[in-house]
Protein backbone atom coordinates (compact mmCIF):
# COMPACT_ATOMS: atom_id res chain seq x y z
CA UNK A 1 0.00 0.00 0.00
CA UNK A 2 1.48 3.14 -1.39
CA UNK A 3 -0.60 6.18 -0.72
CA UNK A 4 -0.52 8.82 -3.57
CA UNK A 5 -2.48 11.89 -4.43
CA UNK A 6 -3.57 12.80 -8.51
CA UNK A 7 -4.28 16.62 -8.69
CA UNK A 8 -6.09 17.85 -12.21
CA UNK A 9 -4.93 21.21 -12.96
CA UNK A 10 -8.00 21.35 -15.55
CA UNK A 11 -10.22 21.04 -12.68
CA UNK A 12 -8.31 22.72 -10.34
CA UNK A 13 -9.95 26.57 -10.00
CA UNK A 14 -8.02 27.97 -7.62
CA UNK A 15 -9.88 28.96 -5.18
CA UNK A 16 -8.01 27.53 -2.07
CA UNK A 17 -10.73 26.12 -0.76
CA UNK A 18 -7.94 22.98 0.02
CA UNK A 19 -5.82 25.43 1.51
CA UNK A 20 -8.62 26.87 4.29
CA UNK A 21 -10.05 22.70 4.78
CA UNK A 22 -6.05 21.97 5.57
CA UNK A 23 -5.59 24.78 7.87
CA UNK A 24 -9.00 24.35 9.75
CA UNK A 25 -8.23 19.83 10.20
CA UNK A 26 -4.86 20.34 10.67
CA UNK A 27 -4.67 23.67 12.98
CA UNK A 28 -1.57 25.16 11.45
CA UNK A 29 -0.69 28.81 12.58
CA UNK A 30 -1.71 31.49 10.40
CA UNK A 31 1.93 31.51 8.97
CA UNK A 32 1.97 28.17 8.09
CA UNK A 33 0.13 26.28 5.35
CA UNK A 34 0.96 22.55 4.95
CA UNK A 35 -1.28 22.93 2.03
CA UNK A 36 0.06 25.88 -0.29
CA UNK A 37 -0.18 27.14 -3.42
CA UNK A 38 2.51 27.62 -6.46
CA UNK A 39 2.02 30.51 -9.30
CA UNK A 40 4.04 29.90 -12.11
CA UNK A 41 4.29 32.42 -14.70
CA UNK A 42 6.42 31.43 -18.13
CA UNK A 43 6.85 32.81 -21.19
CA UNK A 44 7.38 35.92 -23.16
CA UNK A 45 4.69 38.33 -24.49
CA UNK A 46 2.27 37.64 -25.77
CA UNK A 47 2.63 33.67 -25.14
CA UNK A 48 2.74 33.67 -21.81
CA UNK A 49 1.50 31.31 -19.15
CA UNK A 50 0.15 31.72 -16.13
CA UNK A 51 -0.54 28.65 -13.67
CA UNK A 52 -1.86 28.14 -10.00
CA UNK A 53 0.31 24.88 -8.93
CA UNK A 54 -1.42 23.67 -5.91
CA UNK A 55 1.51 22.03 -3.81
CA UNK A 56 1.92 20.03 0.11
CA UNK A 57 4.38 17.43 1.53
CA UNK A 58 5.06 14.80 -1.81
CA UNK A 59 5.78 11.71 0.56
CA UNK A 60 8.57 11.34 -1.70
CA UNK A 61 9.73 7.35 -1.55
CA UNK A 62 13.73 8.32 -1.72
CA UNK A 63 12.38 11.68 0.77
CA UNK A 64 15.75 13.95 1.43
CA UNK A 65 14.02 15.36 4.63
CA UNK A 66 14.43 11.90 6.00
CA UNK A 67 17.68 11.61 4.96
CA UNK A 68 18.83 14.58 6.07
CA UNK A 69 17.13 14.50 9.71
CA UNK A 70 19.98 13.48 12.41
CA UNK A 71 17.22 12.47 14.96
CA UNK A 72 14.80 10.56 13.03
CA UNK A 73 12.50 13.17 13.85
CA UNK A 74 11.32 13.10 9.98
CA UNK A 75 10.29 9.22 9.21
CA UNK A 76 8.77 7.23 6.76
CA UNK A 77 5.61 5.73 8.06
CA UNK A 78 2.90 2.82 6.91
CA UNK A 79 1.45 3.47 3.26
CA UNK A 80 4.87 5.23 2.41
CA UNK A 81 3.74 8.87 4.40
CA UNK A 82 6.53 10.65 5.38
CA UNK A 83 5.73 12.29 9.08
CA UNK A 84 6.91 13.98 11.20
CA UNK A 85 7.59 13.25 15.26
CA UNK A 86 7.80 16.37 16.76
CA UNK A 87 9.09 15.49 20.46
CA UNK A 88 12.32 14.12 18.73
CA UNK A 89 13.05 17.45 16.58
CA UNK A 90 15.87 19.52 17.43
CA UNK A 91 14.99 22.51 15.23
CA UNK A 92 17.83 22.04 13.26
CA UNK A 93 16.62 22.48 9.94
CA UNK A 94 17.96 20.03 7.96
CA UNK A 95 14.87 18.52 6.61
CA UNK A 96 13.81 22.08 5.24
CA UNK A 97 17.71 22.77 3.64
CA UNK A 98 16.80 19.16 1.67
CA UNK A 99 13.56 19.24 0.19
CA UNK A 100 13.36 20.19 -3.03
CA UNK A 101 9.94 21.54 -3.04
CA UNK A 102 10.37 24.01 -0.31
CA UNK A 103 6.81 22.45 1.77
CA UNK A 104 8.12 22.37 5.16
CA UNK A 105 7.86 24.86 7.99
CA UNK A 106 8.95 26.26 10.76
CA UNK A 107 7.79 27.19 14.17
CA UNK A 108 9.51 30.76 14.92
CA UNK A 109 7.38 31.47 17.12
CA UNK A 110 4.89 29.52 19.67
CA UNK A 111 2.32 28.59 17.30
CA UNK A 112 -0.77 30.53 17.89
CA UNK A 113 0.39 32.81 20.46
CA UNK A 114 -1.62 35.57 19.80
CA UNK A 115 -4.74 33.60 21.49
CA UNK A 116 -2.60 33.95 24.85
CA UNK A 117 -2.87 37.79 24.70
CA UNK A 118 -5.19 39.82 27.29
CA UNK A 119 -5.70 42.61 25.45
CA UNK A 120 -9.36 43.06 23.84
CA UNK A 121 -9.67 45.59 20.55
CA UNK A 122 -12.04 47.62 22.57
CA UNK A 123 -12.98 47.93 26.42
CA UNK A 124 -15.59 45.80 27.55
CA UNK A 125 -14.72 43.04 24.70
CA UNK A 126 -13.34 39.36 25.17
CA UNK A 127 -9.74 39.76 25.10
CA UNK A 128 -8.04 36.17 22.62
CA UNK A 129 -6.96 34.83 26.09
CA UNK A 130 -10.69 35.34 27.71
CA UNK A 131 -12.14 33.70 24.73
CA UNK A 132 -9.92 31.10 24.34
CA UNK A 133 -10.94 30.03 27.87
CA UNK A 134 -14.20 30.12 27.11
CA UNK A 135 -14.75 28.39 24.06
CA UNK A 136 -12.27 25.79 25.25
CA UNK A 137 -9.30 24.49 22.79
CA UNK A 138 -5.75 23.35 22.73
CA UNK A 139 -4.26 26.67 21.66
CA UNK A 140 -7.05 28.13 20.08
CA UNK A 141 -10.74 27.55 19.87
CA UNK A 142 -9.67 26.61 16.08
CA UNK A 143 -8.25 23.44 17.23
CA UNK A 144 -9.48 19.85 15.89
CA UNK A 145 -9.48 17.48 18.63
CA UNK A 146 -9.28 14.73 15.78
CA UNK A 147 -6.26 16.04 14.99
CA UNK A 148 -5.07 15.21 18.19
CA UNK A 149 -5.11 10.99 17.62
CA UNK A 150 -1.61 11.65 15.82
CA UNK A 151 -0.30 14.63 15.76
CA UNK A 152 0.25 17.14 18.77
CA UNK A 153 -2.80 19.80 18.67
CA UNK A 154 -0.96 22.50 19.44
CA UNK A 155 2.54 22.66 18.25
CA UNK A 156 5.87 23.98 20.00
CA UNK A 157 7.99 26.59 19.28
CA UNK A 158 11.34 25.49 17.24
CA UNK A 159 9.88 22.80 15.58
CA UNK A 160 9.02 22.19 11.73
CA UNK A 161 5.92 20.93 10.84
CA UNK A 162 4.33 19.71 7.23
CA UNK A 163 1.50 17.86 5.32
CA UNK A 164 1.00 14.28 6.53
CA UNK A 165 -1.57 13.02 4.19
CA UNK A 166 -4.24 13.72 7.10
CA UNK A 167 -2.82 10.59 8.34
CA UNK A 168 -5.44 10.57 11.20
CA UNK A 169 -8.31 10.78 9.07
CA UNK A 170 -6.38 8.37 6.20
CA UNK A 171 -6.65 5.34 9.72
CA UNK A 172 -10.30 5.49 10.01
CA UNK A 173 -11.03 5.26 6.05
CA UNK A 174 -11.34 8.87 5.20
CA UNK A 175 -9.59 11.24 2.90
CA UNK A 176 -6.96 13.59 3.76
CA UNK A 177 -9.36 16.55 3.88
CA UNK A 178 -8.42 18.68 1.24
CA UNK A 179 -9.88 16.29 -1.44
CA UNK A 180 -12.80 16.21 0.39
CA UNK A 181 -12.92 19.90 0.25
CA UNK A 182 -12.19 20.59 -3.34
CA UNK A 183 -15.36 21.92 -4.75
CA UNK A 184 -14.17 20.51 -8.14
CA UNK A 185 -12.81 17.41 -7.28
CA UNK A 186 -9.86 18.08 -8.75
CA UNK A 187 -7.67 16.02 -6.41
CA UNK A 188 -7.69 12.25 -5.69
CA UNK A 189 -6.27 9.95 -3.06
CA UNK A 190 -5.75 5.93 -3.56
CA UNK A 191 -2.77 3.32 -3.29
CA UNK A 192 -0.24 3.85 -6.27
CA UNK A 193 0.17 -0.32 -5.90
CA UNK A 194 -2.87 -0.84 -7.22
CA UNK A 195 -3.36 -0.58 -11.25
CA UNK A 196 -7.08 -0.47 -10.42
CA UNK A 197 -7.22 2.44 -8.03
CA UNK A 198 -8.37 5.79 -9.24
CA UNK A 199 -5.27 7.06 -9.01
CA UNK A 200 -3.19 4.77 -10.46
CA UNK A 201 -5.55 5.14 -14.05
CA UNK A 202 -5.76 8.84 -13.97
CA UNK A 203 -1.62 8.55 -13.94
CA UNK A 204 -1.94 6.25 -16.84
CA UNK A 205 -4.15 8.04 -18.73
CA UNK A 206 -3.03 11.44 -18.91
CA UNK A 207 0.98 10.37 -18.05
CA UNK A 208 0.88 12.06 -14.80
CA UNK A 209 4.22 13.61 -13.50
CA UNK A 210 5.17 14.58 -10.14
CA UNK A 211 7.18 18.06 -9.50
CA UNK A 212 10.81 18.29 -10.33
CA UNK A 213 10.84 14.53 -11.63
CA UNK A 214 14.44 14.93 -12.69
CA UNK A 215 15.61 14.65 -9.07
CA UNK A 216 14.07 11.04 -8.41
CA UNK A 217 12.93 11.99 -4.92
CA UNK A 218 9.76 9.41 -5.49
CA UNK A 219 7.10 12.29 -5.53
CA UNK A 220 4.19 10.58 -4.72
CA UNK A 221 1.60 13.52 -5.91
CA UNK A 222 0.97 13.77 -9.40
CA UNK A 223 -0.08 15.94 -11.79
CA UNK A 224 -2.48 15.74 -15.09
CA UNK A 225 -3.06 17.81 -17.60
CA UNK A 226 -1.00 20.88 -16.58
CA UNK A 227 -1.55 23.65 -18.96
CA UNK A 228 1.50 22.92 -21.13
CA UNK A 229 1.50 23.57 -24.72
CA UNK A 230 0.70 19.63 -25.60
CA UNK A 231 -2.28 19.90 -23.29
CA UNK A 232 -4.02 22.71 -24.65
CA UNK B 1 53.62 45.52 30.33
CA UNK B 2 52.34 45.95 26.90
CA UNK B 3 51.34 41.97 26.62
CA UNK B 4 49.62 42.30 30.47
CA UNK B 5 47.71 45.39 29.42
CA UNK B 6 46.74 43.19 25.97
CA UNK B 7 45.39 40.81 27.89
CA UNK B 8 43.07 42.65 30.68
CA UNK B 9 41.76 44.58 27.59
CA UNK B 10 40.92 40.89 25.64
CA UNK B 11 39.22 40.18 28.48
CA UNK B 12 37.25 42.85 29.15
CA UNK B 13 35.98 43.02 25.68
CA UNK B 14 34.92 39.47 26.30
CA UNK B 15 33.18 39.98 29.38
CA UNK B 16 31.31 42.93 27.77
CA UNK B 17 31.09 40.73 24.49
CA UNK B 18 29.69 37.99 26.88
CA UNK B 19 27.07 39.76 28.21
CA UNK B 20 25.56 41.58 25.26
CA UNK B 21 25.80 38.23 23.19
CA UNK B 22 24.35 36.20 26.27
CA UNK B 23 21.43 38.74 26.33
CA UNK B 24 20.54 38.23 22.72
CA UNK B 25 21.38 34.72 23.25
CA UNK B 26 18.72 34.65 26.28
CA UNK B 27 16.40 36.46 24.22
CA UNK B 28 16.94 33.48 21.39
CA UNK B 29 15.71 30.65 24.01
CA UNK B 30 13.39 32.46 26.49
CA UNK B 31 11.49 34.87 24.59
CA UNK B 32 11.24 34.81 20.94
CA UNK B 33 13.34 35.04 17.51
CA UNK B 34 15.18 37.78 16.93
CA UNK B 35 17.44 36.47 14.19
CA UNK B 36 16.81 37.42 10.48
CA UNK B 37 15.49 34.42 9.77
CA UNK B 38 12.57 32.73 7.87
CA UNK B 39 11.19 29.93 5.33
CA UNK B 40 13.15 30.43 2.77
CA UNK B 41 16.40 31.62 4.35
CA UNK B 42 16.94 29.93 7.94
CA UNK B 43 20.71 29.42 8.28
CA UNK B 44 21.92 32.62 8.95
CA UNK B 45 25.39 33.99 10.81
CA UNK B 46 25.17 32.55 14.20
CA UNK B 47 25.50 29.26 12.42
CA UNK B 48 28.27 30.57 10.46
CA UNK B 49 30.23 31.62 13.71
CA UNK B 50 29.66 28.29 14.50
CA UNK B 51 31.23 27.03 11.24
CA UNK B 52 33.69 29.67 11.67
CA UNK B 53 34.87 28.90 14.91
CA UNK B 54 34.47 25.02 14.31
CA UNK B 55 36.56 25.12 11.71
CA UNK B 56 39.28 27.06 13.35
CA UNK B 57 39.43 24.93 16.25
CA UNK B 58 39.66 22.02 13.80
CA UNK B 59 42.65 23.59 11.43
CA UNK B 60 44.42 23.95 15.06
CA UNK B 61 44.06 19.95 16.41
CA UNK B 62 45.10 19.14 13.00
CA UNK B 63 48.51 21.15 13.44
CA UNK B 64 48.68 19.99 16.65
CA UNK B 65 48.15 16.13 15.85
CA UNK B 66 49.83 15.93 13.05
CA UNK B 67 52.66 18.01 14.59
CA UNK B 68 52.69 15.67 17.46
CA UNK B 69 52.67 12.64 15.55
CA UNK B 70 55.57 13.64 13.16
CA UNK B 71 57.63 14.59 16.35
CA UNK B 72 57.88 17.79 14.86
CA UNK B 73 59.64 19.59 18.15
CA UNK B 74 58.27 23.15 17.91
CA UNK B 75 54.92 22.00 17.55
CA UNK B 76 55.33 19.50 20.40
CA UNK B 77 56.54 22.97 22.46
CA UNK B 78 53.72 24.29 22.25
CA UNK B 79 51.27 21.71 22.51
CA UNK B 80 49.16 23.01 25.48
CA UNK B 81 49.00 26.63 24.07
CA UNK B 82 47.41 24.81 21.05
CA UNK B 83 45.31 22.43 22.74
CA UNK B 84 43.54 25.27 24.90
CA UNK B 85 43.06 27.56 21.95
CA UNK B 86 41.22 24.29 20.02
CA UNK B 87 39.07 23.16 23.11
CA UNK B 88 38.59 26.71 23.81
CA UNK B 89 37.20 27.69 19.87
CA UNK B 90 35.12 24.47 19.76
CA UNK B 91 33.67 25.53 23.09
CA UNK B 92 32.51 28.76 21.61
CA UNK B 93 31.12 27.19 18.45
CA UNK B 94 29.06 24.90 20.51
CA UNK B 95 27.52 28.40 22.88
CA UNK B 96 26.85 29.81 19.02
CA UNK B 97 24.91 26.86 17.77
CA UNK B 98 23.07 26.01 21.11
CA UNK B 99 21.55 29.29 19.93
CA UNK B 100 20.65 28.55 16.51
CA UNK B 101 18.89 25.34 17.83
CA UNK B 102 16.94 27.17 20.04
CA UNK B 103 17.72 25.54 23.53
CA UNK B 104 21.48 23.89 24.61
CA UNK B 105 19.57 20.22 24.93
CA UNK B 106 18.82 19.69 21.10
CA UNK B 107 22.82 19.83 20.64
CA UNK B 108 23.25 17.08 23.71
CA UNK B 109 19.72 15.38 22.19
CA UNK B 110 21.24 14.87 18.70
CA UNK B 111 23.59 12.25 19.80
CA UNK B 112 21.20 10.12 21.14
CA UNK B 113 18.86 9.42 18.48
CA UNK B 114 21.22 8.66 15.30
CA UNK B 115 20.67 8.76 11.68
CA UNK B 116 23.05 7.23 10.10
CA UNK B 117 22.47 8.85 6.82
CA UNK B 118 22.12 12.29 7.78
CA UNK B 119 25.47 14.42 7.38
CA UNK B 120 24.06 16.89 10.58
CA UNK B 121 24.26 13.97 12.72
CA UNK B 122 27.73 13.18 12.07
CA UNK B 123 28.75 17.09 11.94
CA UNK B 124 27.19 16.73 15.33
CA UNK B 125 28.48 13.62 17.06
CA UNK B 126 32.17 14.10 15.74
CA UNK B 127 32.60 17.50 16.55
CA UNK B 128 31.45 16.13 20.03
CA UNK B 129 34.25 13.29 20.06
CA UNK B 130 36.58 16.06 19.21
CA UNK B 131 35.70 17.79 22.30
CA UNK B 132 35.77 14.86 24.69
CA UNK B 133 38.97 13.80 22.95
CA UNK B 134 40.46 17.15 23.06
CA UNK B 135 38.98 17.63 26.62
CA UNK B 136 40.85 14.03 27.82
CA UNK B 137 44.44 15.17 26.16
CA UNK B 138 43.91 18.72 28.08
CA UNK B 139 43.27 16.80 31.64
CA UNK B 140 46.12 14.09 30.57
CA UNK B 141 48.76 17.19 29.93
CA UNK B 142 47.33 19.47 32.84
CA UNK B 143 47.69 16.75 34.86
CA UNK B 144 51.05 15.46 33.94
CA UNK B 145 50.64 11.88 33.50
CA UNK B 146 52.30 10.58 30.33
CA UNK B 147 49.66 7.88 29.44
CA UNK B 148 50.70 4.82 27.09
CA UNK B 149 47.21 5.74 24.78
CA UNK B 150 48.84 9.18 24.28
CA UNK B 151 49.64 8.01 20.89
CA UNK B 152 46.78 6.66 19.68
CA UNK B 153 44.34 9.66 21.46
CA UNK B 154 46.20 11.95 19.04
CA UNK B 155 45.41 9.94 16.37
CA UNK B 156 42.05 9.20 16.66
CA UNK B 157 42.17 13.38 17.62
CA UNK B 158 43.54 13.98 13.98
CA UNK B 159 41.28 10.87 12.00
CA UNK B 160 38.01 12.71 13.68
CA UNK B 161 39.22 16.62 13.32
CA UNK B 162 39.55 15.76 9.65
CA UNK B 163 36.47 13.83 9.38
CA UNK B 164 34.28 16.84 11.19
CA UNK B 165 35.44 19.03 8.95
CA UNK B 166 34.87 17.45 5.74
CA UNK B 167 31.38 16.75 7.24
CA UNK B 168 30.61 20.13 7.74
CA UNK B 169 31.33 20.84 3.71
CA UNK B 170 28.72 18.07 2.83
CA UNK B 171 26.10 19.66 5.16
CA UNK B 172 26.48 22.92 3.98
CA UNK B 173 26.92 22.02 0.24
CA UNK B 174 23.72 21.01 0.04
CA UNK B 175 23.18 24.53 0.65
CA UNK B 176 24.97 25.79 -2.17
CA UNK B 177 23.87 23.59 -4.26
CA UNK B 178 20.14 23.71 -3.72
CA UNK B 179 19.35 25.93 -6.83
CA UNK B 180 22.30 24.79 -9.07
CA UNK B 181 22.63 21.05 -7.68
CA UNK B 182 26.21 21.11 -7.85
CA UNK B 183 28.63 21.77 -4.67
CA UNK B 184 30.34 18.36 -4.62
CA UNK B 185 33.49 20.66 -3.51
CA UNK B 186 32.13 21.96 0.00
CA UNK B 187 34.06 19.60 1.87
CA UNK B 188 37.27 20.11 -0.14
CA UNK B 189 36.30 24.32 0.91
CA UNK B 190 35.76 23.67 4.14
CA UNK B 191 38.53 21.27 5.32
CA UNK B 192 41.45 23.94 3.25
CA UNK B 193 39.27 26.73 5.42
CA UNK B 194 39.75 24.90 8.90
CA UNK B 195 43.56 24.56 7.67
CA UNK B 196 44.16 28.07 6.60
CA UNK B 197 42.27 29.58 9.53
CA UNK B 198 44.23 27.23 11.95
CA UNK B 199 47.37 28.09 10.60
CA UNK B 200 46.19 31.85 10.11
CA UNK B 201 46.28 32.18 14.03
CA UNK B 202 48.43 29.58 15.03
CA UNK B 203 51.83 31.77 14.89
CA UNK B 204 49.94 34.04 17.48
CA UNK B 205 50.05 30.99 19.94
CA UNK B 206 53.87 30.53 18.93
CA UNK B 207 56.39 32.26 19.86
CA UNK B 208 58.54 34.50 17.54
CA UNK B 209 61.54 32.39 17.22
CA UNK B 210 59.52 29.64 16.65
CA UNK B 211 57.09 30.61 13.85
CA UNK B 212 59.77 29.42 11.09
CA UNK B 213 58.37 26.03 11.00
CA UNK B 214 54.56 27.65 10.49
CA UNK B 215 55.75 29.53 7.17
CA UNK B 216 56.12 27.00 4.61
CA UNK B 217 52.30 25.06 5.37
CA UNK B 218 51.02 28.41 6.21
CA UNK B 219 51.79 30.35 3.28
CA UNK B 220 50.71 27.22 1.24
CA UNK B 221 47.62 26.73 2.85
CA UNK B 222 46.36 30.42 2.04
CA UNK B 223 47.89 30.25 -1.50
CA UNK B 224 45.89 27.19 -1.93
CA UNK B 225 43.40 28.17 -0.74
CA UNK B 226 43.22 31.57 -2.97
CA UNK B 227 43.61 29.42 -5.83
CA UNK B 228 40.69 27.36 -5.18
CA UNK B 229 38.54 30.17 -4.73
CA UNK B 230 40.19 31.50 -7.77
CA UNK B 231 39.20 28.34 -9.67
CA UNK B 232 35.13 28.83 -8.50
CA UNK B 233 35.13 32.47 -9.10
CA UNK B 234 36.47 31.64 -12.83
CA UNK B 235 34.23 28.58 -12.93
CA UNK B 236 31.45 30.12 -11.91
CA UNK B 237 31.84 33.22 -13.95
CA UNK B 238 31.29 30.93 -17.11
CA UNK B 239 28.37 29.52 -16.03
CA UNK B 240 25.44 29.29 -17.85
CA UNK B 241 22.66 28.66 -15.35
CA UNK B 242 21.55 32.25 -14.35
CA UNK B 243 19.65 31.23 -11.61
CA UNK B 244 22.58 29.99 -9.44
CA UNK B 245 24.39 33.16 -8.73
CA UNK B 246 28.17 33.06 -7.87
CA UNK B 247 28.84 32.84 -4.22
CA UNK B 248 31.94 33.33 -4.60
CA UNK B 249 33.81 37.25 -5.00
CA UNK B 250 36.99 38.08 -6.68
CA UNK B 251 38.13 40.19 -3.47
CA UNK B 252 37.69 36.61 -1.27
CA UNK B 253 40.86 34.95 -3.02
CA UNK B 254 42.79 38.63 -3.35
CA UNK B 255 42.25 39.05 0.76
CA UNK B 256 43.68 35.51 1.39
CA UNK B 257 46.96 36.53 -0.99
CA UNK B 258 47.53 39.31 0.91
CA UNK B 259 47.74 37.99 4.14
CA UNK B 260 50.16 35.35 2.86
CA UNK B 261 52.16 37.74 2.14
CA UNK B 262 52.51 39.18 5.73
CA UNK B 263 52.63 35.89 7.19
CA UNK B 264 56.35 35.86 8.27
CA UNK B 265 56.80 39.99 8.65
CA UNK B 266 53.27 40.36 10.47
CA UNK B 267 51.67 37.39 11.76
CA UNK B 268 48.51 39.57 13.69
CA UNK B 269 47.84 41.71 10.60
CA UNK B 270 47.54 37.95 8.44
CA UNK B 271 45.53 37.02 10.83
CA UNK B 272 43.29 40.13 11.04
CA UNK B 273 43.49 40.17 7.32
CA UNK B 274 42.51 35.87 7.03
CA UNK B 275 40.21 35.47 9.68
CA UNK B 276 37.41 37.88 8.66
CA UNK B 277 37.92 37.02 5.11
CA UNK B 278 37.36 33.30 5.95
CA UNK B 279 34.44 33.72 7.84
CA UNK B 280 32.80 36.29 5.39
CA UNK B 281 33.79 33.09 2.49
CA UNK B 282 31.70 30.56 4.74
CA UNK B 283 29.08 33.07 5.45
CA UNK B 284 28.92 33.53 1.89
CA UNK B 285 29.22 29.71 1.34
CA UNK B 286 26.38 28.82 3.78
CA UNK B 287 23.96 32.07 2.63
CA UNK B 288 23.77 32.40 -1.09
CA UNK B 289 21.90 28.75 -2.16
CA UNK B 290 19.11 30.04 0.58
CA UNK B 291 18.95 33.12 -0.97
CA UNK B 292 16.86 31.86 -3.61
CA UNK B 293 13.40 30.96 -2.18
CA UNK B 294 12.24 27.09 -3.15
CA UNK B 295 7.94 25.97 -3.40
CA UNK B 296 5.09 27.49 -2.32
CA UNK B 297 7.36 30.18 0.08
CA UNK B 298 8.02 32.24 -3.19
CA UNK B 299 4.70 33.54 -2.47
CA UNK B 300 4.78 34.95 0.53
CA UNK B 301 8.97 35.42 0.72
CA UNK B 302 9.30 36.42 -2.87
CA UNK B 303 11.55 34.41 -5.43
CA UNK B 304 14.74 35.95 -4.02
CA UNK B 305 15.77 37.79 -0.87
CA UNK B 306 18.61 39.44 0.33
CA UNK B 307 20.83 39.20 3.59
CA UNK B 308 22.57 41.07 5.94
CA UNK B 309 22.80 39.96 9.39
CA UNK B 310 20.70 42.22 12.55
CA UNK B 311 22.12 42.91 15.48
CA UNK B 312 20.98 39.83 17.73
CA UNK B 313 23.27 37.54 14.68
CA UNK B 314 26.33 39.73 15.27
CA UNK B 315 25.60 39.78 19.09
CA UNK B 316 25.66 35.34 18.94
CA UNK B 317 29.20 36.05 16.48
CA UNK B 318 30.75 38.38 19.53
CA UNK B 319 29.02 35.45 21.95
CA UNK B 320 30.37 32.76 20.43
CA UNK B 321 34.17 34.85 20.23
CA UNK B 322 34.00 35.86 23.63
CA UNK B 323 33.19 32.37 25.11
CA UNK B 324 35.35 31.11 23.38
CA UNK B 325 38.17 33.92 24.35
CA UNK B 326 37.08 33.71 28.04
CA UNK B 327 37.42 29.94 28.10
CA UNK B 328 41.29 30.24 26.75
CA UNK B 329 41.59 32.75 29.02
CA UNK B 330 40.74 30.71 32.01
CA UNK B 331 42.11 27.22 30.69
CA UNK B 332 45.50 29.07 31.36
CA UNK B 333 44.78 30.35 34.81
CA UNK B 334 44.03 26.86 35.51
CA UNK B 335 47.34 25.87 33.96
CA UNK B 336 49.60 28.78 36.11
CA UNK B 337 47.70 27.45 39.44
CA UNK B 338 48.30 23.92 38.81
CA UNK B 339 52.17 25.24 38.22
CA UNK B 340 51.83 24.17 34.57
CA UNK B 341 53.13 26.61 32.08
CA UNK B 342 50.95 28.47 29.34
CA UNK B 343 53.37 28.31 26.90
Amino acid sequence: MRYGMVIDQQKCVGCAGCVFACKAENHTPPEINWCDKLIVSSGQFPDVRFEYLSTMCNHCEDAPCVKGCPTQAMHKSEGGLTLHEQEKCIGCKACMENCPYGVISFNWQRPHQEWQENKGLAAGTFTPSAMLAEAGGEGSPLSNPERGSSYPIQRQRGVVEKCNFCDHRLKVGLNPVCVDACPSNARVVGDLDDPNSEVSKLIRKYDGKPLKPELGTGSKVFYIRRYTPENR
Amino acid sequence: MKTANCNIMFLALSVAGLLFGGYFASMEWFVGPSYVANDGLFWTLPLVAYIFLALTSTGISILMTAGELLDNKAVKAHKLSLLTAALSLLIGAFAALATEMGSPFHVIWLLFSPNLSSPIWWMGTLYAVELLLLGFKYYLLLRGRPSNSEQWLTSAALCVAVAAALVLGSVFGTAVGRTGYQGADASVLTLLCALASGLSLAPLLFKEQAREVLLLPGRRLLAGLAVFLLTLYLYSARSTVLADIAWVQLWMPLLLLASMLVYKAKPAVSALIALPTLLLVELFFVIQGQLQVLGPKQTWLGAVQSYLPNTAEIAILIFGCSVAYLCFFLFNQLQVRLGGSSD
